[in-house]
């Protein structure tokens, strides 16, 4: 009984982190290919492939983490009750470090976008 | 599989019911008051946060088109990362804080709970909110994109 309620919690932990981390990557460089060309100034190759190399990389991360907890002790895991609390409780976790990914990125971004700032006024000065 | 995960989802604890003699009556089985102050937290929480996050999608617009002003194909895609972010973070801390509740016995307590849950979620929310807003104002003063 034990051992079917961990496996029943890994089949529905699975598939949801999967598709968590493929939404949020989609969304994140579907929408992210604007700032790129923009911080590459619209030099389309090197654009796409950073913007594919970021996604990459976060791909392998997520799906690092995501399985990285994977792990549900037989011990806390006894009945259907348990079985919704470790579930939230891992999938929530997992979606927070989402969020906090994705801001980074954000922030990585606009980081690109102000150093091209600071350059171009060095070339334009010169 | 997944039916066979409905099922145990749906049926509950019956180690409990094999110890006693005499066998609960199925109405009484079906509560287990835990599980069902779960569903509405969630149902509840869920509700809020989408609902808020939405009205934010739509009217932080006009705040983002006067920070981006020079960079108008900027201010779709943010507001969509933003909204993703918010909603991976709040529904995240949702589900993160279904970890360790007490054990519900009653439907009084139950109650007691759930509202006690329901208020600290949204004391969090509205000072994240009022973070969100702090921010926003920080970038419009300093003005970091704006093409000199």
């Amino acid at each position: 009984m034990e051992n079917s309620l961990i496996i029943t919690a890994y089949f529905i932990y699975l598939p949801l982190m999967l598709v968590l981390t493929y939404f949020v990557a989609d969304t994140l460089f579907k929408n992210g290919q604007v700032f790129m060309m923009d911080i590459f100034r619209g030099r389309l190759e090197i654009a796409l492939a950073t913007n594919r190399l970021f996604k990459v990389g976060f791909y392998l991360l997520s799906l690092g983490v995501g399985l990285f907890i994977l792990k549900i002790s037989p011990q806390t895991l006894y009945n259907t009750q348990n079985l919704i609390e470790v579930l939230s409780y891992k999938t929530g976790g997992f979606s927070i470090y989402l969020g906090g990914m994705l801001f980074l990125n954000l922030y990585l971004l606009f980081r690109g976008k102000k150093k091209t700032r600071q350059n171009t006024s060095v070339t334009t000065q010169n | 599989m997944y039916l066979q995960i409905i099922l145990i989802l749906f049926s509950i604890n019956t180690e409990n019911s094999k110890t006693k003699q005499t066998p609960i009556p199925l109405s009484l089985q079906m509560q287990n008051l835990n599980i069902i102050a779960y569903i509405i937290y969630l149902l509840v929480s869920f509700y809020v946060t989408i609902k808020v996050g939405w009205m934010c999608y739509q009217n932080g617009r006009v705040y983002l088109e006067d920070i981006f002003g020079h960079h108008p194909s900027w201010v779709t895609p943010i507001n969509k990362l933003l909204l993703t972010g918010y909603y991976l973070i709040n529904l995240g801390y949702i589900a993160f804080n279904l970890n360790d509740w007490e054990n519900i016995t009653t439907p009084l307590m139950m109650t007691d709970v759930l509202i006690l849950k329901l208020g600290f979620l949204l004391v969090v929310l509205g000072a994240l909110h009022y973070f969100n807003i702090w921010v926003l104002a920080q970038l419009a003063k300093h003005s970091m994109f704006s093409n000199k």
